[in-house]
């Protein structure tokens, strides 16, 4: 668990990328199967500048991820459980991890792309790669962007997206404050009750002055019952609709 | 700037294979085989997508047939004629290759009896006689034009089977006595030929029914499919596909299923690949990445395996299939099925849906194999380990990614 904090304080304290307005995405270097390192480099190559050119990606310098990848010398390993790749990402302080294999076989070029989230999930592509550069460069944004358009909603991913939303919360806050007044509403109304059940609820005199009183002061009970009631229906229609728009919103 | 030594291009290599599967014996005292057919049909599909050519000579039975649609009309019987006639012709082509600047790459495969002759020479039994070793000079090897032959046999030689059928080995050592037998006679002389052999004593002890196929064929068929390719290059070398036999057959303590084999590199260029995954081909790839281990297989939806392996967690595997079929890979207890779409598409296991299977064998043999056979991971420790105790040059290891700047 101390890895990646050791690894961010080496490459500095500042997470890297800031400047980018995207989800950081971190590309590895590429294994090969029957092709060599050289072309397995250049279709690499191709592949991050592809990867550079999707809007809404920050992808990290080539450099700093070998440096990464040096720094875990060893320590890298080949999990295929979620909660495994999602420490691997974690430790490339990474949103995103993107692993990808040159394979030359059959007498082409294939990559094998296997987008990884921090969240551990992964989705794979794989695509056959054109023999000219630019040709490979735009395979490999198609691939890609099919794998980052089926990543799942953007809110799901971004940091600055996973707080809350106001609607929710103004429903909730809404309802929480109906409830505190339909509560207050309802223990006058009770204190009413209570005085007339079992007094003359503060009344004096006699004849239709009495009469008028106590009137007066059921009517004041029902109406303090009456708004309780209403206060605490409202309090609970809002509260359900924030829960169910928060519930609906949340990660 | 000096310049540097100037090499002349690699010619391109096209290959040719001549298959031969012969159920049927000489001898009566033998039984006929029951899966050498099988080992046949299967040898065609994997080398028809990627050779000019591909010659089955086989009288494949009615359950082959059935599990072979089409290929039957396909075969020829396995007579002295019908290897004549097909030498020539495959000769013809290898020669019009070279004229055209190629490198034509012989493979001649035969799978069946094989026994010794009245005059000690080995023998492999056609349909209408014995093919001794003479005729395999004069016939095959001598007349060829091809820049490579690759000899792949499966059989045995009755002088150790002469007791009964199934019988443990008696006399010396099998594979001493055919490597004494190799190095004094003619081989030396064609430094192009390459051989793997199959030296058991009795090959029909070797079929497995689970496998439906000669155990010694299937793991040839499994390591030049990419099983055994350790360095990940994409070809399998004889290093290489002599390690992935060794660590197939580890585990197999019945001596009854223990494998001897014999391999020579052809000694004009040990490193010549007895497959090349990289070569234009009419195959399909199914690549089994890293966090995928153990011992599996994949079989198509016919029941045919197809290939089997052990694969170590921590590296990938790529098996060449022949495409536009559908395949089950498998491993104790789960599959996953995947569709070859096309030749030259490559599946990626790492994205397939498991569920949970039940496989069943029975008797000692069946458990012997089901337990033992592709029992040790094979990956470069242990093919490290095994060409270092033959003393044999190792393929150069996969440096991992490019870790430079």
């Amino acid at each position: 668990m101390l890895l990646p904090l050791a690894l961010m304080l080496s490459l500095g304290a500042a997470p890297l990328g800031v400047d980018c307005d995207g989800e950081r995405l971190v590309l590895l270097p590429f294994d090969t199967v029957a092709v060599t390192r050289p072309e397995g480099r250049r279709t690499e190559e191709a592949i991050r500048r592809a990867l550079a050119r999707t809007s809404g990606v920050c992808l990290e310098p080539r450099k700093e991820t070998v440096e990464r990848l040096r720094a875990l010398s060893g320590k890298q390993g080949t999990c295929r459980d979620a909660s495994c790749q999602a420490e691997e990402a974690k430790a490339f302080d990474a949103k995103w991890l993107v692993r990808g294999r040159v394979l030359g076989l059959g007498g082409h070029r294939t990559v094998a792309l296997m987008l990884v989230g921090a969240d551990g999930r992964e989705l794979r592509s794989t695509f056959l790669v054109p023999e000219l550069e630019a040709g490979a460069e735009e395979a490999a944004a198609k691939a890609f962007a099919s794998l980052w358009e089926g990543r799942g909603p953007p809110s799901l991913k971004e940091g600055a997206d996973t707080t809350l939303r106001p609607l929710p919360m103004v429903l909730l806050g809404t309802g929480a404050a109906a409830l505190v007044v339909g509560v207050g509403f309802g223990m006058a109304a009770r204190a009413t009750e209570k005085r007339f059940s079992v007094g003359n609820g503060g009344c004096e005199g006699e004849g239709e002055a009495l009469r008028r009183c106590f009137t007066d002061g059921l009517r004041r009970g029902e109406r303090q019952s009456d708004l309780a009631n209403g206060m605490l229906g409202l309090g609970a229609v809002l509260g359900a609709g924030g829960t169910i728009l928060l519930v609906w919103e949340l990660p | 700037m000096p310049a540097g030594p100037v090499w002349a291009a690699e010619p391109e290599r096209v290959s040719y294979a001549l298959i031969i599967a012969n159920n049927a014996s000489l001898d009566p005292k033998l039984a006929a085989l029951r899966y050498a057919d099988d080992d046949g049909a299967r040898y065609y599909e994997l080398f028809a997508p990627q050779a000019r050519e591909t010659v089955l000579l086989s009288v494949l039975d009615e359950e082959t047939q059935a599990r072979h649609p089409g290929l039957a009309a396909r075969t020829r019987p396995p007579t002295r004629a019908g290897l004549k006639e097909s030498l020539a012709r495959l000769n013809a082509k290898m020669a019009q290759d070279r004229k055209a600047g190629l490198a034509p790459v012989l493979y001649f495969i035969f799978t069946g009896h094989g026994q010794r002759g009245a005059a000690g020479e080995g023998t492999v039994s056609l349909l209408d006689g014995p093919f001794n070793r003479s005729d395999l000079y004069s016939q095959v090897i001598t007349p060829s034009p091809a820049s490579f032959i690759h000899l792949i046999v499966d059989a045995c030689d009755s002088y150790f089977f002469v007791n009964a059928r199934g019988a443990l080995p008696i006399g010396p050592a099998q594979t001493a006595a055919v490597t004494r037998h190799l190095a004094s006679r003619e081989l030396d002389r064609y430094p192009q030929v390459g051989v793997v052999l199959s030296t058991s004593t009795a090959r029909e002890s070797h079929e497995w029914s689970t496998l439906s196929a000669g155990v010694f064929s299937h793991q040839v068929r499994s390591a030049l499919a990419g099983a055994a390719d350790v360095n990940r290059d994409g070809r399998v070398e004889y290093t290489e596909l002599t390690a992935f036999i060794a660590a197939a057959s580890q585990g197999i303590e019945d001596v009854r299923g223990k494998l001897d084999i014999f391999a020579r590199p052809p000694p004009l260029d040990r490193s010549a690949p007895l497959s090349d995954l990289g070569r234009n081909s009419g195959l399909g790839y199914l690549l089994v990445p890293e966090g995928i281990g153990g011992r599996m297989w994949v079989e198509d939806t016919r029941g045919v395996r197809v290939a089997d392996f052990n694969k170590e967690r921590e590296r990938p595997l790529v098996l060449a299939l022949p495409p536009e079929r559908s395949y089950y890979l498998r491993s104790a207890g789960r599959e996953a099925r995947l569709t070859m779409p096309r030749a030259g598409a490559v599946m990626d296991a790492g994205g397939l849906a498991w569920s949970t299977s039940v496989v069943a064998s029975r008797g000692a043999m069946e458990e012997a194999f089901r337990d033992k056979l592709f029992g040790v991971a094979f990956g470069p420790s242990f093919y490290s380990g095994y060409v270092a105790s033959l003393g044999e040059a190792p393929v150069g290891m996969d440096e991992g990614p490019d870790l430079s700047p």
